[in-house]
Formats: structure tokens, sequence, C-alpha cells
């Protein structure tokens, strides 16, 4: 079935399709059972920590990493028996590959020179390719001259020089310092807005996958545990892990008592006290939960008010951490622990170490979660 | 004690105002440095450098004081200008046979997973293993005229060749012999060539043989030039091989030298004959750094 690309309609990026996807080294399964579907133009992450699987995935769709089940399809077409210089994907590596003996221009002539493009078009090309990335006038340095963030702006150049329709990218911006790394995010989005190319990103860095993504599929394990939207991950997990990988988040688990007509749940923690949840779909009083409330969305107070958020629990304040934009609290009950992240400097200003103080949140913040995540 | 002080890394440019370098620092790492390389230094004094001197004395040198006689013997007959042409000769098809033989060897080995690799490496260094006369005889044992090839072209019906004591005993020998050097010289290049650059090359649309040809061979070049000139070096001054395998007219430089010395006790002219070898390598390296650039050995990858 040929897609509905007609003539003269603009290029764009390609929808990528993976099926089942698996990928086992002897016993040990590096990638199991990945099935995802990105939309032409779409920018996707996939995050996980190291030994995710993240990578090997992204390997076998650039096609180093031959994979031990499932199919690839790019543009609807599958690809598995495809060799990677046929697959059309612009990469970029994480250590950017830059030919060393080669200058600058002839790395990003490269995919050209071997699709046999003309010299002119090729030099053409080239320099707008450079300019793309603001490095015009940089042909005939050598990779080894230039700074990291220059490296990085070259591979980028020669990744999407040949107007790949999808471009793969392997942690691309690990190696560059806080600032630049923030510009360079910025800077590839705005390529790819502008090139409408399919991205599939691979990052272990959270920030980065939440600023970034249209969407972000986490994996663990080698599966994917959760995909969403950056706002859908944060606000719903479906996950401890997720929930905890994606910003932090407080644990609180328990047993649900009884489920409300006004979509509230009331749960018994471990520790004998409630607290009421919003609940999606099917829980009933008797199922095991575990709550996640984040850090920002606890607040603070010296003393009990009226207009507090219904539940409210009380502490002693164990730690506190001044991070810059906010301070982060670690609140003491009994048996557990709590993270308050607040940007009330008025209330730091009174704060001790020892204060009593209330902790409270609002049932709209509390996720249940399963029970049992996935280990 | 006075040396130790500077070894502080904010010790003050003591004196020396170039923008504020470090100079009485460099200097206390510049004595600790020199004390290291001493014992080196004295062995390369007695051992090398004097007998260097002595040798192009002597070259020079007849009962009755200075003389050009020796290198005048060497002019006069065409006999030894043929032994160096020989010489070159030899080493050259030597150096080529090896890098023919050792490239693809190398690129396997570099290649290779690690059970592959130590069997293929095994065997590369257990020919380092065996004494070089040992290793000299059994090649004479095999491409003898009675010996297993010979034995097997007649078994097929097909003649015998001659490949003892003429130019391919030579050159199959010396080939043998410095084999292990090309491919250890290549073997540690290639192993340093970030299998990624192929990975690149192989995503922006080349087949495996151009992204060979585009990035792997540029990068292995260092290793080329480094194993050429490793093999090219001790191919000049090759003795055993050539004198056990090869016939009259592959006579090497080091057999005349060797002539020379032990039956004609003529020093002087001997001596004359290795200030040429040398000279004419050193000046043969020189146009090489010229044309090819020996930069390239040195040159550090990004």
């Amino acid at each position: 079935m040929a897609g509905p690309r007609g003539e003269g309609v603009a290029r764009r990026g390609a929808p990528v399709r993976l099926e089942g996807l698996e990928k086992a080294y002897g016993e040990t399964v590096a990638v199991r059972d990945v099935t995802l579907s990105v939309a032409a133009g779409e920018f996707i992450t996939l995050l996980g920590p190291s030994g995710s699987g993240k990578t090997t995935t992204l390997m076998m769709i650039a096609g180093f990493v031959p994979e031990s089940a499932g199919e690839i399809y790019i543009d609807d077409r599958p690809i598995g028996r495809v060799p990677p210089e046929r697959r059309e994907l612009g990469m970029v590596f994480q250590s950017y590959a830059l030919f060393p003996h080669m200058s600058v221009a002839e790395n990003i002539s490269f995919p050209l020179r071997m699709r046999g493009w003309p010299r002119g078009e090729i030099r053409q090309k080239v320099a707008s390719a450079l300019e793309m990335v603001k490095l015009p006038g940089y042909e005939e340095r050598a990779p080894r001259q230039l700074s990291g963030g220059q490296q990085q702006r070259v591979a980028l150049a020669r990744a999407i020089v040949f107007e790949p329709r999808v471009l793969l990218m392997d942690e691309p911006l690990g190696s560059l310092d806080k600032k630049l790394r923030e510009h360079m995010q910025a800077e590839i989005k705005r390529i790819q807005r502008q090139l409408d190319m399919t991205v599939i990103y691979v990052t272990h860095d959270q920030d980065e996958a939440l600023t970034m993504s249209d969407r972000i599929a986490v994996m663990h394990h080698g599966r994917i545990q959760q995909v969403g939207s950056p706002t859908a991950l944060y606000d719903e997990p479906i996950n401890a892990f997720v929930a905890d990988f994606i910003g932090e988040s407080n644990f609180l688990g328990g047993t649900v008592t009884s489920v409300d007509a006004d979509g509230t749940a009331e749960v018994r923690h471990a520790s004998g006290r409630t607290f009421r949840a919003a609940w999606h779909g099917s829980v009933r009083p008797g199922t095991s939960v575990v709550a996640s409330i984040r850090p920002e969305r606890l607040t603070l107070a010296a003393e009990g008010a009226a207009d507090f958020p219904c539940n409210l629990w009380q502490g002693r304040i164990s730690e506190i951490i001044f991070i810059g934009d906010a301070t982060k609290y670690k609140i003491a009950l009994e048996d557990l622990i709590l993270t308050v992240k607040t940007q009330d400097r008025d209330f730091g200003a009174r704060a001790r170490m020892g204060d009593e103080v209330w902790v409270g949140w609002s049932p709209a913040h509390t996720t249940l979660l399963h029970h049992a995540p996935d280990p | 004690m006075e040396q130790r002080e500077p070894e502080l890394p904010l010790a003050p440019a003591a004196g020396d105002g170039a923008g504020g370098r470090p100079a009485s620092r460099g200097r206390g790492r510049t004595s600790l440095t020199g004390f290291l390389l001493l014992p080196a230094l004295v062995f390369l004094a007695i051992f090398f450098a004097y007998p260097m001197i002595d040798i192009v004395v002597r070259s020079f040198a007849d009962p009755g004081g200075f003389t050009l006689a020796h290198y005048g013997q060497v002019i006069e007959h065409p006999v030894y200008l043929r032994v160096f042409q020989i010489t070159f000769e030899i080493a050259f098809t030597v150096t080529l046979l090896t890098l023919l033989l050792g490239y693809p060897l190398a690129y396997v080995l570099a290649g290779a997973g690690k059970l592959a690799a130590s069997v293929i490496m095994a065997c590369v260094l257990l020919s380092f293993f065996t004494n070089i006369l040992v290793r000299t005889y059994a090649w004479m044992i095999i491409l003898g005229p009675e010996g297993v090839i010979n034995q097997l072209l007649r078994y097929e019906g097909l003649g015998g060749v001659k490949l003892l004591y003429n130019r391919y005993g030579v050159l199959i020998g010396m080939t043998y012999a410095l084999l292990p050097y090309m491919v250890l010289t290549l073997y540690s290049v290639m192993r340093g060539i970030d299998r990624r650059f192929l990975q690149a090359a192989r995503n922006l649309g080349a087949s495996d043989w151009r992204a060979f040809w585009h990035v792997f061979l540029p990068l292995s070049l260092p290793g080329v030039v480094g194993g050429s000139l490793l093999v090219f070096i001790l191919s000049v001054g090759y003795f055993i091989t050539p004198r056990l395998l090869g016939g009259a007219r592959d006579q090497m430089i080091a057999m005349v030298i060797e002539q020379h010395v032990e039956l004609g006790v003529n020093w002087g002219f001997a001596s004359a004959l290795a200030i040429i070898l040398l000279f004419l390598t050193t000046a043969g390296f020189m146009l090489y750094d010229r044309l090819v650039g020996l930069k390239a050995l040195f040159e550090s990858k990004v």
C-alpha cells in the first residue's frame, strides 16, 4: 500500500513504527517487546537509565544491531532487511563520530558524495547546512579545531544535509555543559520544526526529555513502561518507576477504605493515617495502592489553617536544602519522610530545623499507582 | 634541597619574565627527567654513539691517516653499487609483500571477537618465539628441491620449481620473518580506530566497501607508514635469511660487510659500506617524508 504522499507535496517526516521489537544477547534480553508508533514529524524521546535498552532500540532502527524478533516500519515499509546505508536515516552519535581526517566541509558533504550529487550543488548544500547550524564559513576547519558545541553542530549538519525524513539522536548533548546543552536543545527543536523531520531522541536526562519532546517513551529493563506527553507522564505516571524517574515523588502505600461518588477515594496509609486521592477507573475498597505526590504539590504551614487542603498531616522539619529557585524540606513524620519543594521564601525565613509544621496537599494531586510497579 | 622547592605548582617564574611561565618548576622537572634518562643515555653513549663514531672514523682512515680510498673503491667497482641496488630492491619488495599480507590479517584481527583475536595473535606471535635460525632452516626443508612444495607439485604431475638459493627463497623467508612487525604495528593503529566512524559512514550512505575506503583506510595510514618503515629498516640490514636462502645473485649489503670483516679483515672498507647504507636509508626517508609526510605517524587522533 503506497503512502498518500502526492507529487509536489513538501517532503516531510516519515512515520516510524516499531512492532514487538526484541533483542537478546544469548541469555540476556536487552530489549523486549517494544511496540511504538511515531507519527510523521513527531519528536519522540526514549528516556531511561543506562541499560534500559533505549540505545539498543535506536541502534536497531539505524540498522547496526540486528533485531532478534519484531519489525521496524518506516513510512509503513518494513526495513528489517535494508542495510544501514539504504535506510536514509540521519543520525547524530553520542561522540559525534566526525571523521577526523576530513575537514568540516568534507564531513558534511560525505552523505551527498556517497549519493553522487554534483559538485556545485554539494557546495551550496554544505554552505546552507552550516548556515542552519549557525557555523557559516567553517568549511575548511578540522574537527579537532572545534569546541565540543561546534562539533555537535557539525554532526547535526552532517546528519540533516541529505534531508532525511527521520533523524535519530543518541544522547547528542551528553558531553556539553549545562548552559550549552540548554541552548542546543532549543536549536535542535528549531531545526526539527524548520525541516519538519521525525526525530527519535535517546537520553537519560529527564529535563531534556521534558523540554524537547512531543511524547516520551520511558524505558526500564528493556521495556517501555509508559508512553505519553511530558505533562501526562509527569501528572499521571502509571507506576512508581515512571513517577520516580520523571521528577521526584513522595510515595505513600496503603489500602483503599472507601470510594466516594465525587471521584475521590479514602486511603489508609500503613501508619494508620488516612488521606484522600482522586481516582480513575477501577478502585475498590480493599485494593492495595501506592499514591504518588510531587514535592511541589505539598504545602507547608506553621499552623493548621481552615483554607488548607483536605489532606493535612503533622511532622517536623528534619532537613532544609536551598536549591536556588526553591527550597526543599524533608518533613519527618513518625515513620516516614515527605519531601516538600516550595518557593515560599517567607516561610523559609522563619523555618528552623526541628520545627513542628503542617503538611497539606490536595486529593487532585495525589496519583494512585498500581501497587506492584514493574521492578 | 634547592631542587625540591620549585615543584610547588604555584612557584613564581624566576627571572624569565615571559608571561609568567613557571620556569623554575620546568627546570626542576628537567633535572629529574635528566636523572631518570641517565642510565639509558650512558648505555647508548658507550654501546651506540661511540661505535657509530668509530665506524665513521674508520671509514675515512688508513694506516697513513685520512683517506677517501674506501669510498672510492665502492664507486670504482660496479658490483658494490649492484649490491646496494639488490638490497633496496629486496627490502622494498619485502615491505610491499608484508603490507599486502599483513593488512588484511591485521584488519581481521582488529575486528575479531576476543577468542578469535587471541588465536590469531598467538599464531602471529608464535613465530617470534622460535629462533630465527631454526625457522630459516625449516624454510630450507619446505622450499628445497625435495621439499614439501616440490613433492606436492610433482605428485600433482606439475614440474618442480626452484625456490631455494634464489630471490624467491629470500623474499619468502624475509616476508615470513618480518610479517609480525607489520601486523603488530597495523593492529595497534587499527584497534584504536573507533568503530563508530564506520557506523557513521554506513548511516550516511556508504556501502561496507566505501566506508572502508573513505574512512577506515585513511585512518589506518599511520599504521601503514609505521609498519612499512619498520619492515624496510629491518630488511635493509637483514643477514641470516638471505645468507641461508639466497643465491649468489641475492647478496645483500650486510653479507658483503660481513665478508670484508670476517675474511678480508678490511675494517675501513666495511665501515664505508655501512656508512653509505646509513646515508642512503636516511636520504630515502627524508625524501619519503617530503612526499608522504611522516608527521602522520605521530599525529594524534581527534
